[in-house]
This record gives C-alpha cells, sequence and structure tokens, in this order.
C-alpha cells in the first residue's frame, strides 16, 4: 500500500476514560434539563404542580444510564466539587489533546484497535457500569481531543468482528476516508461475516 | 449609634441589538406573545446558539465608556437552574471571565462634589422570558420573547454610602448607557432593572456587616424608597441585638416594604461551567480600538467643550449635555447661527418649555434644528425682535412652517425704517404731554414707559434698540 507504519505513544490516553465520564456527563446533566415535559418529548400523566411534572417527566422518561449521567454530571459540577472533578477533567483533556497534536507532527493518521475487547452480549454489563465504560477507552481520547475518527472492519477474533480506528488529524476527514479507502481495495474483511 | 450604610449595585440593561444574543430572532418589545422567540429561543432538542457580534461591540462600548480593561478573552457559562421561563433550563451568562473588568464612574453629590464608584465587572448574558398570570386563572402563560435577549450586567463595587449615592450611580450608569446608544434605558419596558445588595455597620468599623439582596428595583425612585426601608429594618434588628441574614429580599412598592425571599441556605447551586456550544470569545487590540472610535464624546468632555469653546455657563452646559439628543439639536444650533449664547437660550427656554407642556421628548419636536436655528438667524440680523419670535415659534410649533415664510405672510418684519420709527415716538410723546414734562424734569424712569408705548404702537415691530436711542434722542 506505500505507507509506513511507525509506534507512537500517546501518554495519557489511560486518563481518557476517567476525564471523559466527567466531563461527558456534566455536559450532559445540563444538556438533558431541556426535557421537562412542557414543550416536547415524554410528559408524565396528571401534573399535580409544576416540581410534579418534573420530577415525574424525567423519573419517568430517562433510562438508568441517562438517570446515573445526569447524577454524576449534576455532583461533577457542584459547588466545591467543581475545581477537583470538572476542572481537573478539563485539563487532563487539554493533555490528550497535546499528545495527538504531538503525534502528527510525526505521522499522518493513527491506527489502533476501536475497542480493547471484542462486543460484549446485550445487557451483560448493565450492573457493571465501569467495565462498560473502559471498552470505550480508544474511541473517547480521539472524542475528547476533537479529532476525526472512524472504525472499519478488521478481521475476527474467537469469530466476533474487530474493528480498525483511523484517526486524523484536524479537519483531515478527506485523508482518513482515503486511508480507509486504500486499506479495504487491499482488503476484504469489510465482505466478510462472522461464521454462523 | 451611628450606622454607616454600604451599597452596591447589580444593574442589567437590555443591550439595543435587532437580534437575540444568540438567535436571529428580533428582540423588538411588544409583539404577540411567543412570535419573536425561535427554534433557539424555544430550546428545541439540537438547536445550537450562535453570537451576535453587535452585542459584543456594545459591551466593549460600555467597557471604553467608562475607563475599564477589556477582556481580551471572555468565556460563556452556563447557570443551571429550573424555571418555566428558562426553556433551557440555564441561563448563558459569563462568570468567570467576564467581557469588561474593572472600570470606573464619578458621580455628583448634593454637596456639589464628585465621587468615584468602582465598577468592578460588567458581562454578556441573556434575559429570560416571562411569566404571565393575567389572563390564565390559576396557570402561568409563558411568553418567549423576551428569552434570548441580550443583557448586560454591570456590578459596582460596594462603594455607595447612601441610597442617594446609589440613585446618582443608577442614573449615571443609566445616562452612559444612553449616550452610547447601547440601550434604550427604558424601564417601563424593563430594558434598564437593578438589584441592590445593603448592609450597614457601625461608623469607622472596617469589616462590612451582613448583606442582603433587594431584587428587580426598576426604577430610580424605588431605588431610593426600598434601600431606605431595608437600611430602617437593618437599624432597627442590630439595635434591638438581633441578627442579620443574608438573604434575597424582594421590594413590594405597593406595601412599601421588602420581604425575604430565599435564605443563602436555600439559594440554587448554579453549577456553573463553561457552555460547551460556544467558543471563548477573543477579540484583540486592534479592534478595540476600532470600536473606541464609534464612541461618541462623553458627557463630562462635553461638558468641558461646551464651557471653554462656547462660554457656556456651567448649568447650560451641563443641561445640554447631559442628553445626547438634545447635545445633537444644540449643536446644528450653534453650527447654523453661529450663536451658542442664542442657541442655547432658546433651546432651554422657549423650545424646551413647549416640549415639556406637550410631554414631547427633543427628538419628537415639531420644529427641526434647522428651522428653529432659521428662525434665530432672523433674530440675530434684526428681523424681528425676540418678542415677535416667540410668536413666530409658536406658529411653526403648532401649524409648522418656516420662520422667514411665517414672518412674510404675517407681517412681523422688524420696522428698522428710523422715519417710521420717529414718526410714532412723535405720535406718542404728542399723546402724553404729562408724562414727558416729568421726564424732563428729572423722572429718567419713564423712558420705560415711551419704550412700551412705542412698542404696543408698532405692534411689537419696531426694533427696541433704535426705540431706546431715538425716544432718548427726541426726549433729549
Amino acid at each position: 500500500m506505500g505507507a509506513s507504519v511507525q509506534e507512537i505513544s500517546l501518554k495519557n490516553t489511560n486518563l481518557a476514560a476517567p476525564a471523559y465520564y466527567i466531563i461527558a456527563p456534566s455536559e450532559c446533566s445540563s444538556n438533558l434539563s431541556r426535557y421537562d415535559g412542557v414543550r416536547y418529548g415524554y410528559r408524565c400523566e396528571d401534573p399535580k404542580n409544576l416540581d410534579d411534572l418534573y420530577i415525574r417527566t424525567r423519573g419517568e422518561g430517562f433510562g438508568a444510564e441517562v438517570k446515573r449521567r445526569i447524577l454524576v454530571g449534576t455532583y461533577a459540577l457542584s459547588e466545591g466539587f467543581y475545581d477537583a472533578y470538572y476542572v481537573k477533567a478539563q485539563k487532563i483533556r487539554r493533555l490528550i489533546s497535546q499528545d495527538f497534536s504531538d503525534a502528527f507532527d510525526e505521522v499522518d493518521v493513527i491506527m489502533g484497535p476501536t475497542a480493547p475487547n471484542t462486543a460484549f452480549k446485550l445487557g451483560e454489563k448493565t450492573d457493571d457500569p465501569l467495565s462498560m465504560y473502559l471498552s470505550d477507552v480508544y474511541t473517547i481520547a480521539v472524542n475528547l481531543a476533537g479529532l476525526p475518527g472512524m472504525s472499519i472492519p478488521a478481521g475476527f477474533a474467537n469469530n466476533m468482528p474487530v474493528g480498525l480506528q483511523i484517526i486524523g488529524n484536524y479537519f483531515s476527514e478527506e485523508k482518513l476516508l482515503n486511508v480507509a479507502h486504500q486499506f479495504q481495495m487491499n482488503s476484504d474483511y469489510h465482505l466478510k461475516s462472522p461464521v454462523e | 449609634m451611628q450606622w454607616e450604610v454600604v451599597i452596591g449595585l447589580e444593574i442589567h440593561t437590555q443591550l439595543a441589538t435587532k437580534s437575540k444574543i444568540f438567535s436571529g430572532a428580533s428582540t423588538a418589545y411588544g409583539a404577540e406573545p411567543n412570535t419573536q422567540a425561535c427554534a433557539v429561543d424555544m430550546a428545541l432538542p439540537g438547536v445550537l446558539p450562535v453570537f451576535n457580534q453587535k452585542a459584543l461591540e456594545m459591551a466593549v462600548k460600555f467597557g471604553l465608556a467608562i475607563d475599564a480593561e477589556i477582556g481580551k478573552r471572555s468565556v460563556f457559562d452556563r447557570k443551571n437552574y429550573f424555571y418555566p421561563d428558562s426553556p433551557k433550563a440555564y441561563q448563558i451568562s459569563q462568570l468567570y471571565y467576564p467581557i469588561v473588568l474593572t472600570g470606573h464612574v464619578d458621580i455628583e453629590l448634593e454637596d456639589g462634589s464628585t465621587k468615584t464608584i468602582g465598577v468592578t465587572r460588567a458581562h454578556l448574558e441573556e434575559d429570560a422570558g416571562k411569566s404571565l398570570h393575567e389572563n390564565f386563572p390559576s396557570e402561568t402563560g409563558i411568553d418567549l420573547n423576551r428569552a434570548g435577549t441580550p443583557l448586560l450586567e454591570i456590578v459596582s463595587e460596594p462603594d455607595m454610602r447612601s441610597a442617594q449615592e446609589a440613585v446618582a450611580y443608577m442614573k449615571k450608569i443609566h445616562s452612559i448607557v444612553r449616550h452610547i446608544g447601547i440601550s434604550d434605558g427604558n424601564m417601563q419596558e424593563g430594558s434598564f432593572r437593578c438589584d441592590a445588595n445593603v448592609s450597614i455597620r457601625p461608623f469607622g468599623q472596617k469589616e462590612f456587616g451582613t448583606r442582603t439582596e433587594l431584587k428587580n428595583i426598576n426604577s430610580f425612585r424605588f431605588v431610593e424608597t426600598a434601600i431606605e426601608i431595608e437600611v430602617e429594618r437593618q437599624i432597627e434588628i442590630l439595635e434591638s441585638d438581633g441578627r442579620i441574614i443574608q438573604e434575597t429580599r424582594l421590594y413590594d412598592a405597593d406595601k412599601n416594604e421588602t420581604r425575604s425571599m430565599r435564605s443563602k441556605e436555600e439559594a440554587n447551586d448554579y453549577r456553573y461551567f463553561p457552555c460547551p456550544d460556544l467558543l471563548p470569545i477573543d477579540i484583540s487590540d486592534e479592534e478595540i480600538e476600532k470600536i473606541r472610535l464609534q464612541l461618541p464624546e462623553m458627557q463630562e468632555e462635553k461638558l468641558a467643550r461646551y464651557q471653554s469653546d462656547f462660554k457656556l455657563s456651567e448649568k447650560d452646559a451641563g443641561i445640554i449635555a447631559s442628553n445626547i439628543s438634545l447635545s445633537d439639536y444644540f449643536e446644528i444650533l450653534q453650527a447654523k447661527t453661529n450663536d451658542a449664547k442664542i442657541s442655547a437660550n432658546w433651546l432651554i427656554g422657549e423650545l424646551s418649555a413647549y416640549l415639556n407642556k406637550n410631554s414631547l421628548d427633543i427628538t419628537e419636536s415639531p420644529v427641526s434644528a434647522e428651522n428653529f436655528a432659521g428662525l434665530l438667524n432672523r433674530i440675530l440680523d434684526n428681523t424681528i425682535s425676540g418678542k415677535i419670535a416667540k410668536e413666530v415659534f409658536e406658529v411653526m410649533a403648532t401649524e409648522g412652517g418656516e420662520a422667514d415664510e411665517i414672518i412674510e405672510s404675517k407681517g412681523l418684519k422688524q420696522i428698522t425704517d428710523t422715519g417710521a420709527i420717529e414718526a410714532i415716538i412723535d405720535e406718542i410723546l404728542a399723546n402724553n404731554p404729562g408724562q414727558v414734562e416729568q421726564y424732563k424734569a428729572g423722572k429718567v424712569q419713564l423712558l420705560g414707559f415711551f419704550v412700551g408705548q412705542t412698542m404696543k404702537a408698532s405692534k411689537g415691530k419696531a426694533n427696541p434698540g433704535q426705540v431706546n436711542q431715538l425716544l432718548k434722542q427726541k426726549l433729549g
């Protein structure tokens, strides 16, 4: 394919999951506040008053994971905790972003597995959100840095599909698509399915 | 015990942008409810705010007008709270990095001295919608037309020491925002509102007392009375060995009392954090200087210039410089007549009296500055006397038209022909031999009588200067 491979290190990647699971729930706790049952979306039956409308609409309408994130985010932004959680997470975000910028001084695109494991079964990790969150560890670093990334089929492990993640620098979507296209011109993983 | 009052004000002024701070909806006042609320203002899912650059320029203008440092990088934060008229359930504001940093204004005290009041900061934020209770028995209507209207919140230092100083400061800020054209300052429509932080301490004590915050006081008069009764309340508590509770209080103008809204313990945790939907605003020195060029001359500079260049009295200069529309009008008069004195006299006198009588603003004057200057020029070139000019003005104000036409059509032109005036004088003297006798016997104050008679006989058209002079000659 004419590409050369160079190993790089993104030294703060291990901090991506903890930082992400502060920042994303914080934003989400604020973003989802507008779902109050007044203008659109789910609305509880026969609200007794305004607080009842807010509380039951949101209590009944949101699922467990959404509620968990709203609670975590609300906590992280609370007075007395903001500096220790949200501000610190944003500092880590900056370090992660800097790691990528340094790497792109050396290479055109970064490739690696999309996830540390193959897919888990539906509902398998509902009771263990932490391990579920950690399966996002390779992709959320990209989200935190604000970079474009994509995942394409790269074979199977134990008959479960494995994704190859391609990460590019800011505004390099065109290059990403070209690289993925070249990869698929020289491979046929994207044409295969798990063995029945 | 002698108590010292300590006051700081938070003033919210709506910025006079055409569209909202983060959306394209109109900010015009008084439309049918919810007709000026777009998807962004209604907080529909998936919408994103786009910052209105005009609001930035206006905020910077204010900063420059109060000699403040401008925040080269300012950041929007979200203030999270649930309230029906706040559809996003957060307000976009600036907590950590405001656009305007420390500045100051001078206020004039009752004894004529000036006092500098510090401005801690001023920041941009969006206004909320309105809850409507009338016409909705046992329900509340929500009007989102106001939601997203740009506000500049101006926070003062706790530098004021009386309700009167607070009013003077509020008036000063009001005149500045109007003068630099960033707000209409309309208090009835809520474009200019204020919260007051009030505390008292024994004279000489350094530490501040516990403060209370008085919410939403929307007139200069209410600021004064609200602060005064709150100070009285606090003195009463402390003098009976009580303790002031830090709380937010609401001023009730009807009952003339303040009452508790919520204590510090009940206060919301607003969970401020930088709004992820908006980039920080970076502004360069170059851009700031460009905005500085748009600033009109400030009131103090104008006041000084009117006294030094135009030789106006401090009082007249003060009246004219205090209102930009008035000073615009004055400057046209001055330029067209080349006589600042007569321009100021007639503007503050005749025209202002007419406008006051008819409850008109100078911008609504029925006589344009150009036409008014035309009238003054006829006084200056002796075509008419001041007395006749008042008549002409009355016609111009009520019926319209230019001074020259009216003077011509009504035959009001001043008589400056010496022969014609002499003829009138001769008649007057002939008809009043007794008075002539007395005058000649030394009762020279009768000159006024003869002048009056002559003017009357000429229907006010004789040139008073000439009448005086000729009478003196003839009575010699």
